[in-house]
């Protein structure tokens, strides 16, 4: 493959020259040109010029400015993740990331996606959890370790469990169970907390926990 | 500056053309400039892109077998993102029209056709509290999940949230199994509108 040249705006750079002189400078921006354009996009020589056959985004320091009839969608640098795809709205409107973190290998039953704007979606399945004496609480990790903030979360049981309590009664299956997030570490929330509690006068029963399916949303 | 298509003529001398000519060179360059690596850069990025800036189409563009479409179109004047699947299939809106990821308890996203995705935290929600949720759309999908709920003591029905009443942008929040009406309790909410 031919060295690939550096276009020159500039030539003929005399316009007395003979066509024999200019034509090799002539003919390198022509296969310059030729050869930028079928980077990126279908050759000049093809039946289908015109078209892209993929769009490789060169990463911006700042956001790109977008007229009133007009958005943009560029690449930045997102601190601990990677060039991340950005799309402003018009008229220098407002920028969000449009793609988030990069894809990693999930826990079997747990599984993440993006949202635009830096949200992160956790969902799944967890089992049945029966709390002992020595383990009261159901830690469900989230991976990746990413989020900053818990958004929502979501929970369905898809099995009913009567819970015995203490006294000999029974706690309704329609019980739902409860979540709340963890305490950040280093600035990060790594798993949700979910019991089954019955709270009375006289303190907390924990009880099974039935096997649910879970949606949760975080910002990171 | 722009491009002449038409230079040079055969019959225009050689001194005529070099300047056209020269001219059509810098009009190129400077068109490709505009969110490309301009071609005058280092030769191995050239062809590439430093940003798509797109002005909206009137029309779908067709697409072949071989061929998927990006484009932008104006929904309701205001410039959208689509995707058309290849052999003309239905277009895809890709984006909406605004969103929030301001770090609030309420905060609202969005995939793919549009639907907008809400998630939110109520700190206090009470029994019979109507929530309107931000943009309008209509909700096809409301979720609530508490944080801590308490059981009924006289029947031990454990306290549930349920959305009622979902009216376009709008749900009532329903605790069943309450022991007291005017408890409060932290609730998730997960919606989807479009």
């Amino acid at each position: 493959m031919a060295k690939e040249k550096t276009y020159d705006p500039n030539v003929p750079e005399k316009l007395s020259d003979a066509l024999a002189v200019s034509q090799l400078a002539l003919l390198a921006n022509f296969q310059t040109m030729f050869s930028a354009f079928s980077r990126n996009h279908v050759a000049l020589d093809s039946t289908d010029f015109g078209n892209h056959t993929i769009i490789e985004l060169f990463e911006q320091l700042n956001a790109i400015e977008t007229n009133v009839n007009e958005i943009s969608i560029y690449t930045k640098f997102v601190k601990d993740q990677t060039e991340q795809v950005f799309f402003r709205y018009p008229g220098n409107g407002t920028e969000f990331q449009f793609t988030n973190y990069q894809i990693y290998t999930a826990k079997k039953n747990q599984f993440f996606t993006t949202l635009p704007g830096g949200f992160l979606c956790y969902f799944g399945s967890f089992k049945r959890f029966t709390p002992s004496a020595k383990v009261t609480k159901f830690n469900l990790d989230l991976l990746p370790v990413a989020l900053k903030k818990i958004c929502s979360i979501a929970l369905c049981p898809t099995e009913l469990i009567d819970a015995n309590i203490a006294g000999g009664k029974t706690l309704n299956a329609s019980t739902n169970p409860s979540a709340y997030p963890n305490d950040p570490t280093n600035g990060f929330i790594s798993s949700i907390n979910i019991s089954r509690k019955l709270k009375l006068v006289g303190g907390n029963s924990p009880v099974t926990v039935p096997a649910c399916n879970y949606f949760i949303i975080g910002k990171v | 500056m722009s491009f002449n298509p038409n230079i040079p003529q055969i019959t225009d001398p050689l001194l005529q053309s070099g300047k056209q000519i020269r001219a059509n060179f810098q009009a190129i360059a400077q068109a490709w400039a505009v969110n490309h690596i301009p071609l005058t850069s280092d030769p191995s990025n050239q062809g590439m892109h430093t940003v798509l800036s797109m002005r909206p189409l009137t029309v779908d563009p067709t697409t072949s077998a071989s061929q998927v479409a990006l484009y932008c179109k104006a929904v309701s004047s205001i410039p959208q993102l689509f995707y058309r699947p290849n052999s003309n299939q239905d277009p895809i809106q890709m984006t909406y029209e605004s969103i929030n990821n301001d770090g609030s308890d309420r905060q609202y996203s969005f995939v793919a056709g549009p639907f907008v995705i809400y998630s939110g935290y109520i700190p206090n929600a009470t029994n019979g509290m109507n929530v309107i949720l931000t943009p309008n759309t209509n909700l096809i999908y409301v979720n609530l999940t508490l944080t801590s709920p308490k059981a009924n003591t006289k029947n031990l029905v454990m306290q549930v949230a349920t959305p009622i009443n979902i009216t376009a942008n709008s749900f009532t929040i329903s605790f069943d199994g309450l022991n007291t009406p005017s408890t409060q309790f932290g609730t998730y909410y997960t919606a989807v509108g479009i």
